[in-house]
């Protein structure tokens, strides 16, 4: 069986949005919407304060909340583990947008929800998707769980830590944050700032 | 300064057409058939936009065009896809040694910086008052005329050297190398030379006799310590050096960031010194004083290679860590750690040459000290440390001699390049007007002294101005001045793609095709692997633009330079550079675009590594000694900023350039305008709270406002931090104008560099109001 | 406690950090559906009991059962994204999604009470004229409902049941929201549905038929009450913001929308004058009339403070 998951390392990202620019060129996301968001953490007091930036995208959960809500079955899982929504068959009905644990659907303007696909569409091409492929950072990482050889689970076994978000859901997500410092272990704080919602 | 404030708009007058006429004429008839056509292809988009769905990716119709990018000044080399003569998407070249495959934000924004509806679509020639911003559209054939006889008019009654020309972006060379050449003009500068790195060019051909170049020599694959001086990695989102950086830091290399600053790089690092603005020399001295009396630097090296050593140790015998603490407000044994930190990797071991570094105007001797201690650490010419960048082989266009030799320098430049020490003079026999052997010694013409001469005549009158993808009103310090410059000169030009700020003071604007619509000059890259790059358009240019190598050709012809502009198109022109290194454009688009040749990166490769006056690294600067300025770095303090003012610092943000990228929808969205950073403790003190609108006044009463206050932990307290290039007063840049607010409008004064004409710029402070001052 | 700031850049409206998938529509839809639940199963049961005493719920279920049902699917239809996509919910059935349950449940609800409509109307037909044209299709949906009786009363108790729960189980059914995670939600939505169905009846009873559904209206607000606190003990429990979550309401922002309109307005004054009215055998008229309308604002206010809230609660 194939398991496609991406391994993010949180000590090599440098937050420097590559990966958030890359993704909506190459899915053509209207202004205001984004498959992919970095959240910038800073904790502590000067001197002595820890920064980390983590790429928030759809998690491709093993046992994803979203797909058992969807009526009308736009949302599915397919045999390698990717997470897609059929824009045909959605009907906006916002039910998996709620169920997202992670917040990371969204209602494409043309009225059917989108979330990160994993870039499916080049899985033919044999090229990685857009955000692993543009990262500067090498930060990012994709391939097969269960091929031990695969570049992700390679990143995932030379990882001093492994984290997937908020564990306690029960998701079992598909992206893996490696090396990170603070996910998990900080109470979630409200944004300051908070910006791509708005329309160009 | 009333004009200051009042924002410029771009109002467009269309040209008066033929009157109205009735009845069914040909132009009536010509509409019918054109809505029928418009019918028609109603149809055929239909047909297409099943086909349209699919990701272009999965097309075969994709058409790939090698080019490099120009989102910012670094140029990575890209692969421009199209389908249907519409770009889909950019990557990075595989084959081209600074992208590698991959490009940063900027880089992948691409596509919505070309089709950026804001972006200037047609020659305009003003008709209000300068600065107000109401323009008609014009023909290119009366726009260049208009130009090429305000030019010519000028160099009549004042000589070519009256007329200046500055730019920026790629396409510079076309207008601040070729065309101001051709015409006569020594004074053309760039920004990216006195502005940014021109401290740290004349340091390194003053201390090792070599320029860093446009890309810093650092050997990343091998290195083991590093240390930046301000160069904020991550926020500074040059694609290489986030690449390198993080796979040395992968690797395991050690990473040591001075900065007030928790920069992305400073959160990366082991350790982080946040360090007093503007005392970096002091530190650096520390080190030295560190690494000399543990014996911690490459004797034998030195020995073999330098000069003035035993000076050297003698001048810096009582900068202790402890000497430096006070004045660094640094821990003194966060600066040992950090010394032996780099002192026990060398020579793998490197404190990275700056790129921005016009910082205090003492800036020449702080990057000497830098250089120095490199050569504790043994790094110049080594593997692991600094390695010896050479120039491609490549041939310029066969075309008579220039009427004056260039000298704008500018981060592009050669690093093979040697400067001569004559001044290149005009045709008749003026040279620089920017002061240079006057108020400062050496290095490429500085831009912003060029001003002053614009307003006061003096050495001699400039009254005419071509600006190049430069922006006067966010570039330059003091843009006040440099408003009253524009307000007096004869003639204005601006070529450029947006309708900027200073747009609105042109007399004739040239809208120019973006980097994705042309062709330009080839670039020869001084690297360790040398290399040459070339720009093809991926598509043709939108609305009524042009490519610059086509408008300084038209002017060029219009202006008697004929024989420069031999060429007819740019096509023929870089076949013909080309071939004179035994390839072609047709061999270098098979090659993909890019040609790597060999370099000769280490001591051993070379037979002068260090071509200095003595052939030694310079410790002691023969050079600056002879001149009167201190031979060795010396720690001056410079001045405090007024009790409760906070110095002005600024920096990159990672999806935005300078002051060029946020009216690009895909870019703005993402940071539409900037806060000032201020230190939650003092923040708290003064009962700020999280992003509350505040003004910001500076000491000579300049305001910028309303902007959000950033409260933070991650900057000292004696400061404040802005991201450049926002608060934009340009109407028809829809998203940018009136968004943040601008380090630039704050930056009143700056300091000469007495060494290379660099503008100091982070000399300015700043109080902090919860309401707009009066 | 640490200093801790966060930034967050690529986001997307409605989604992050807040949570706006869900507008008005929903809880009013909601609130809808929970109060024609209530007409169906009283309707339902007091035909099958044949309790001639109240011939005005059977009445009030069959002619305005569909329409405010009806009322309740536009504004459901309202929310979606793509509207017309909505013959989708009909082309599959997804056990695993209370949204589809819901679709079929509501589609056959709608069948069940069109018959009824139809068949009242039919009976009305002589005197309204416009009806003509369809009187054959009347006179057959008269004749259906006469012949299966029973088995159409039943229909409508166990789809009123359906759908009562339903309401309920949409939000349950979504573990990522810890304010909806309780297996009180449906039954209480159920209840609450009753007891809204049982008031807006009371809008059109007299006294002395009111007096009759006094008991049934109290114990109905005794159960809400006892199911309303068991959801708020089980509201996101066994999460990390679970208690966050309840606090919400008892405490945060929503507050005295639930203490004030939900638990004051819709339980306790109503409680306090039925008993009233129950023990003294009379109140005034005007205090008669209060309590189910108390009732209805209640029973609607639970609808907008648990979706609301439940959006901004996260894991
Ligand atoms: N995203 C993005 N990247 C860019 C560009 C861009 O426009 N956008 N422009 C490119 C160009 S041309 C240039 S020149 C570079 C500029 O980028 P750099 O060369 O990195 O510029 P610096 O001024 O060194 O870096 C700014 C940092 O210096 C710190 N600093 C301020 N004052 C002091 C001081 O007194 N001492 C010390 N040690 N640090 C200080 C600031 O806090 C800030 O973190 O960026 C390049 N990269
Ligand atoms: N206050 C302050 N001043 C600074 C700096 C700072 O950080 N703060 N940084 C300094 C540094 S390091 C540098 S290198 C300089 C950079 O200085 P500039 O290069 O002047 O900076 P930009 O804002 O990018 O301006 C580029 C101009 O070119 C236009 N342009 C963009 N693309 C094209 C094109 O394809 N063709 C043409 N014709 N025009 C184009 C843009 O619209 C804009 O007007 O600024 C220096 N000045
Ligand atoms: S491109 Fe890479 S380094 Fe940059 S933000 Fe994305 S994951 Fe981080
Ligand atoms: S992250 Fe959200 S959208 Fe993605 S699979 Fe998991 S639950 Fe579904
Ligand atoms: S919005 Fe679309 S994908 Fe999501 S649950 Fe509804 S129908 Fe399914
Ligand atoms: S995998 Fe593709 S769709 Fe998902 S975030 Fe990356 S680029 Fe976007
Ligand atoms: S660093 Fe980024 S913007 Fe600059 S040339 Fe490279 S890809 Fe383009
Ligand atoms: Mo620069």
């Amino acid at each position: 069986m194939t398991r496609y998951a991406m391994a993010v390392d949180v000590d090599r990202c440098l937050g420097c949005e590559a990966c958030l620019v890359a993704c909506s060129v190459e899915n053509r996301l209207p202004l205001g919407s984004h498959r992919l968001r970095i959240r910038e953490t800073a904790t502590g007091a000067f001197p002595d304060v820890t920064v980390e930036f983590r790429v928030e995208q759809c998690f491709h959960c093993a046992e994803a909340p979203c797909v058992g809500v969807c009526p009308t079955g736009a949302t599915f899982k397919t045999d390698d583990g990717i997470v897609l929504v059929d824009p045909d068959r959605c009907t906006g009905c916002k039910a998996c947008v709620t169920a997202c644990p992670y917040g990371m659907r969204y209602v494409h303007p043309r009225g059917y929800v989108d979330k990160c696909t994993f870039c499916e569409h080049r899985r033919g091409t044999g090229r990685d998707p857009a955000c692993v492929e543009t990262c500067p950072a090498g930060a990012r990482v994709f391939g097969d769980l269960d091929d031990p050889d695969s570049p992700v689970s390679e990143a995932i076994a030379a990882a001093d830590r492994v984290d997937v978000l908020f564990p306690n859901t029960d998701a079992e997500p598909s992206l893996f944050y490696l090396n990170a410092r603070l996910v998990n272990t900080l109470a979630e704080t409200a944004p300051a700032t908070v910006t791509g919602g708005e329309h160009g | 300064m009333p004009e200051a404030d009042a924002p410029t708009r771009i109002e467009v007058s269309p040209p008066p057409g033929p009157p109205p006429r009735v009845g069914i004429t040909r132009r009536s008839f010509l509409g019918l058939s054109a809505a029928a056509a418009a019918a028609m292809a109603v149809f055929g988009r239909t047909a297409r936009a099943a086909i349209d769905r699919l990701p272009w990716i999965q097309r075969t119709d994709v058409v790939t065009t090698h080019s490099v990018c120009d989102m910012c000044p670094w140029r990575c080399g890209i692969l421009v896809h199209s389908v249907d003569g519409r770009i889909v998407k950019i990557d990075g070249n595989p084959a081209d040694p600074k992208s590698r495959g991959h490009l940063c934000a900027r880089g992948q924004a691409g596509i919505s910086f070309l089709e950026d509806p804001d972006r200037l679509r047609t020659p305009l020639i003003r008709t209000g008052e300068r600065g107000e911003g109401r323009f008609r559209e014009a023909s290119w054939e009366e726009a260049l005329d208009r130009i090429a006889s305000g030019m010519l008019d000028i160099a009549e009654r004042h000589g070519p050297e009256a007329i200046a020309f500055l730019g920026h972006t790629s396409g510079d060379t076309w207008f601040v190398e070729y065309l101001a050449q051709a015409w006569g003009s020594p004074n053309a500068a760039k920004p990216s030379s006195s502005l940014c790195t021109s401290p740290r060019e004349e340091a390194a051909l003053l201390t090792v006799g070599r320029a860093i170049g446009g890309h810093e020599p650092v050997d990343w694959e091998g290195v083991e310590a590093i240390a930046l001086i301000g160069s904020h990695v991550g926020e500074d989102a040059r694609n290489t050096l986030m690449q390198d950086f993080s796979s040395a830091r992968a690797r395991g290399a050690k990473v040591v960031v001075v900065d007030p600053r928790l920069s992305t790089a400073a959160s990366k690092a082991d350790l982080w010194l946040p360090i007093k603005p503007g005392t970096d020399t002091a530190l650096l001295l520390a080190w030295m004083n560190v690494l000399i009396t543990e014996g911690r630097y490459d004797a034998e090296y030195l020995d073999r290679y330098a000069s003035g050593f035993d000076e050297l140790a003698a001048h810096v015998a009582d900068t202790t860590p402890e000497w430096a603490a006070p004045i660094t407000d640094l821990d003194p044994g966060l600066i040992r750690e950090s010394a032996r930190m780099l002192g026990d990797r060398r020579p793998r071991s490197v404190v990275v040459p700056g790129r921005h570094v016009t910082w205090y105007g003492n800036d020449t001797q702080r990057m000497r000290a830098v250089y120095i201690v490199d050569a504790l650490l043994g790094a110049w010419g080594r593997e692991g440390g600094l390695y010896f960048n050479a120039s491609p082989y490549l041939e310029p266009y066969p075309h008579p001699a220039f009427t004056v030799a260039g000298s704008a320098g500018g981060c592009s430049a050669d690093p093979g390049a040697e400067e001569s020490d004559e001044l290149p003079a005009g045709p008749t026999g003026k040279h620089r007007a920017d002061g240079v052997r006057e108020t400062f010694l050496r290095g490429p013409t500085a831009l912003q002294e060029l001003v002053p001469p614009m307003i006061t005549g003096d050495p001699y009158p400039i009254t005419g101005l071509v600006a190049y993808g430069i922006n006067l009103l966010h570039s330059i310090p003091d843009p006040e001045r440099t408003r009253e410059a524009l307000r007096r000169l004869d003639l204005v030009v601006a070529i450029d793609v947006l309708p900027q700020d200073h747009i609105a003071w042109a007399d004739v604007v040239l809208p120019e095709a973006t980097y994705l619509e042309r062709h330009d000059d080839l670039w020869a890259v001084g690297h360790k692997t040398p290399y040459i790059a070339m720009r093809e358009p991926a598509i043709p240019p939108m609305y009524d633009t042009k490519p610059g190598w086509w408008i300084a050709r038209e002017l060029g012809l219009r202006l008697g330079l004929e024989r420069w502009f031999r060429w007819e198109t740019a096509e023929e022109y870089l076949d013909r550079r080309l071939i004179s290194i035994g390839s072609s454009l047709d061999r270098m688009r098979e090659e993909g675009g890019i040609a790597v040749q060999d370099g000769a990166p280490y001591l051993g490769d070379v037979d002068t590594p260090f071509p200095t006056p003595t052939g030694t690294i310079e410790l002691v600067s023969t050079t600056l000694g002879e001149a009167g300025h201190a031979p060795l770095p010396r720690y001056e303090p410079i001045e405090e900023p007024p009790a409760g003012h906070y110095r002005l610092l600024y920096g990159r943000h990672p999806a935005h350039t300078f002051a060029k990228t946020q009216n690009t929808p895909v870019l703005h969205e993402l940071f539409p305008e900037n806060a000032v950073w201020l230190n939650a403790t003092e923040a708290a003190r003064l009962g700020f709270h999280q992003r509350q609108e505040v003004w910001l006044e500076n000491q000579d009463g300049a305001v910028q406002g309303p902007v959000a206050v950033r409260t933070t932990e991650r900057i000292r307290p004696d400061c404040v931090f802005m991201v450049h290039g926002y608060g934009h007063r340009a109407p028809g840049m829809t998203r940018a104008d009136g968004r943040g607010a601008s380090d630039t409008a704050l930056q009143t004064r700056y300091v000469l560099d007495p060494i290379c004409g660099g503008a100091g710029m982070r000399v300015n402070s700043v109080r902090i109001h919860t309401e707009a001052p009066a | 406690m640490t200093p801790t700031e966060v930034v967050v850049t690529g986001t997307n409206p409605g989604t992050h950090p807040v949570l706006e998938s869900w507008e008005w529509t929903i809880p009013a839809y909601l609130f809808i559906g929970g109060l024609v639940a209530g007409l169906m199963i009283f309707g339902g049961v007091i035909r099958l009991r044949a309790e001639h005493r109240l011939p005005k719920a059977i009445v009030l279920l069959d002619w305005l059962g569909l329409p405010i049902l009806g009322a309740g699917l536009v504004l459901l239809w309202l929310d979606l994204a793509n509207r017309w996509n909505a013959w989708r919910f009909f082309t599959t059935f997804r056990w695993t999604s209370a949204m589809s349950w819901g679709s079929w449940i509501l589609l056959v609800t709608g069948i069940v009470l069109t018959l009824r409509l139809a068949a009242r109307a039919q009976g009305a037909a002589g005197r309204i004229r416009l009806l003509g044209r369809v009187r054959p299709l009347l006179r057959w949906a008269g004749r259906v409902v006469d012949r299966f009786q029973t088995a159409v009363d039943v229909a409508t108790i166990v789809l009123g049941i359906a759908l009562g729960l339903y309401t309920g189980v949409l939000l349950s059914q979504i573990a990522a929201r810890p304010l909806w995670d309780s297996a009180f939600l449906a039954p209480l939505f159920l209840v609450s549905g009753i007891a809204t169905g049982g008031a807006f009846l009371c809008l059109f009873l007299d006294g002395r038929q009111h007096r009759l559904l006094a008991p049934v209206s109290i114990g109905a607000c005794g159960v809400e009450i006892a199911l309303l606190t068991g959801y708020l003990v089980t509201a996101g429990v066994g999460f990390v913001t679970g208690d966050p979550a309840a606090e919400l309401l008892l405490t945060g922002d929503y507050a005295p929308a639930f203490w004030g309109l939900v638990v004051g307005a819709g339980l306790i004054v109503p409680l306090l004058i039925e008993i009233t009215e129950l023990v003294r055998r009379h109140v005034p008229a005007l205090l008669a009339r209060t309590a189910p309308t108390l009732k209805l604002v209640g029973g609607a206010a639970l609808r907008f403070v648990v979706v609301f809230a439940g959006l901004e609660t996260v894991l």
